[in-house]
């Protein structure tokens, strides 16, 4: 716990820095977004109609349903929040080695798995407590501006956010144990999410299931969610699969290599 | 006999084509203050990185209170008080954070011991580690490697940076360690400071071990740099005796190594119309170069 003390200590401010952006973010765009389909037939007809939606898993039939327009805009969080997840375990696995600090840490007696284990510790808090703060605000929202929505369909689409900002943490820590000196960790983070959107955009307007498999944000599909009230399980136990890969792999790769040090 | 506090056993580390370590074995008893010399480069920082389990030997191993430094790093560290060469703390932490930090790692309480250190080193706790000086921040390593009073102290060029005042005061704590029992393994590439501190010394070069000699043979054969400057030219065959190595002579200025009776030397010295004479320590690397090659 001493390990994961003063990781909490030295990332709290960025924590909540996310989480606030995250809440008043939201909370300010559900309004905004909601607003804009009260007059549907003002949408113009080529972004109405075009593949766009699709592309991120809501039809435009859907997006006029309660919840619609909140999938829409959660898809987009989930971009922030595959970026926060990502940076933040990356930092966490990274700094020891490019600031120069992992020869103090690592000739301590709390070992190597303790140290694996505070870190990841203090990435599940971060995740929750952005998580919490960005679950709370939409709810707050979507209660103040478009009541009456199923709670459990809102509980699994705003449930998709800490899930994407988990796996992208698991695959910051399998990153950040494997490549230790990585300098930009924001630059990784923020190119990899984007690269998950795409691959999910472009999988979804070709049709292709294989290449979902590639991206996090294939997983959590609204029009699913609404239809199914559940994700879909092929996708959500790949998803468990992943996620116990990386963690796994992770601390393998830490207990085994040499610590690399700052040249 | 007593049981090794270090133990290395053909100890290898190599990184590749890049050269590490190669077949190191000795032993460094308990209580024993353990002098580890080389030139830069010569693999000390490796050795010692090895130890302290944050490197997996290439062949060979190593064992510290009888426990193997790759399987039982964490359990080992509890013991060891390590002081790496370069600084390696937290800069947005205050000392005394960064302090009380090590000693939660080590689940101990020493508030009194860290005051104590911090004042007989003159370290201000207050301030920022990335506001500190080079020296300040080798003074913040020292008292972390001493606070937790561990049985076994390894400390890699734990000098570098230290004003002369501050390096005394250093080497009298640790004399003080050592007279509880502490054991100390120290390295350096200053061979004064060595002599001055340690029983025994294992010389290294290139990553391969050269010699291991207790002071006293190490003292034996002082190696000394004598540069002198003559009124007339000496002749080419004035130091032709046993001992001398590496003779320059550029007119009326010779220098040379010289390494046997002091005597002897200073008979043949005093036979010559000196104007200036500089008898110096000579440097690892003139030594390495001059007697190992």
């Amino acid at each position: 716990m001493t390990v994961f003390h003063y990781e909490w200590k030295r990332s709290r401010k960025y924590i909540l820095i996310w989480g606030l952006s995250l809440a008043v973010c939201i909370f300010s765009m559900i309004p905004v977004y909601y607003s804009m389909i009260e007059t549907p037939e003002l949408l113009p007809k080529n972004f109405a109609e075009g593949g766009f939606f699709e592309t991120v898993g809501i039809s435009l039939a859907l997006l006029l349903e309660p919840l619609g327009m909140y999938g829409f805009l959660n898809a987009f969080f989930a971009l922030a929040g595959g970026i926060f997840g990502m940076h933040f375990a990356l930092s966490l696995f990274t700094k020891e080695c490019t600031e120069n600090t992992a020869e103090y840490l690592f000739t301590k007696p709390c070992g190597r798995i303790q140290i694996y284990k505070g870190k990841v510790l203090c990435l599940l808090v971060g995740t929750c407590i952005t998580s919490a703060a960005y679950i709370l605000a939409s709810f707050i929202a979507m209660i103040v501006y478009e009541s009456g929505f199923s709670m459990l369909e809102f509980i699994l689409l705003a449930g998709s956010f800490p899930l994407v900002t988990l796996i992208f943490g698991g695959m910051g820590v399998l990153l950040g144990c494997w490549h230790p000196n990585n300098r930009s960790p924001l630059l990784t983070a923020s190119l990899a999410v984007f690269m998950g959107y795409c691959i999910t955009a472009f999988s979804r307007t070709i049709g292709s299931r294989i290449i979902s498999y590639l991206s996090p944000f294939s997983f959590f599909h609204p029009a699913h969610i609404h239809e199914n009230s559940f994700y879909e399980w092929d996708y959500f136990l790949w998803y468990v699969l992943l996620l116990t890969v990386f963690f796994f792999l992770s601390r393998k790769i830490l207990m085994k290599k040499d610590i690399k040090l700052a040249v | 006999m007593k049981q090794a506090v270090i133990m290395l056993d053909g100890l290898t580390k190599s990184y590749g084509k890049h050269r590490g370590i190669e077949n190191l074995t000795y032993s460094v008893l308990p209580g024993e203050i353990f002098g580890f010399i080389g030139p830069n480069g010569a693999g000390k920082t490796t050795t010692i990185r090895t130890l302290m389990g944050l490197l997996k030997p290439t062949s060979g191993n190593a064992t510290i209170f009888g426990l193997d430094c790759t399987q039982h790093a964490a359990e080992i560290a509890k013991n060891v008080g390590y002081l790496p060469s370069e600084n390696c703390y937290y800069n947005n932490l205050k000392v005394k954070e960064q302090l009380q930090y090590t000693a939660d790692l080590y689940g101990v309480n020493c508030h009194d011991r860290i005051e104590e250190l911090a004042e007989r080193l003159n370290l201000d706790l207050s301030r920022k580690i990335g506001d500190l000086s080079l020296g300040n921040k080798k003074k913040v390593g020292i008292v972390s490697a001493l606070l937790p009073s561990p049985k076994l102290l390894i400390l890699d060029e734990p000098t570098s940076g230290l004003d002369p005042l501050v390096q005394q005061t250093f080497y009298e704590i640790l004399r003080e360690e050592n007279s509880r029992g502490t054991t100390i393994l120290f390295s350096s590439h200053v061979l004064s400071e060595v002599q001055k501190l340690c029983d025994r010394v294992c010389i290294l070069r290139e990553g391969r071990l050269i010699a291991i000699q207790s002071m006293k043979e190490l003292r034996e054969n002082g190696y000394k740099k004598i540069s002198l400057s003559t009124e007339e030219p000496v002749p080419a065959q004035f130091f032709d005796i046993p001992g001398i190595a590496n003779l320059e002579q550029n007119q009326n200025s010779i220098s040379f190594m010289f390494n046997g009776n002091v005597m002897t030397i200073m008979e043949k010295l005093h036979k010559l119309p000196l104007v200036d004479i500089l008898i110096e320590e000579p440097s690892l690397e003139e030594i390495f170069l001059h007697y190992y090659e």
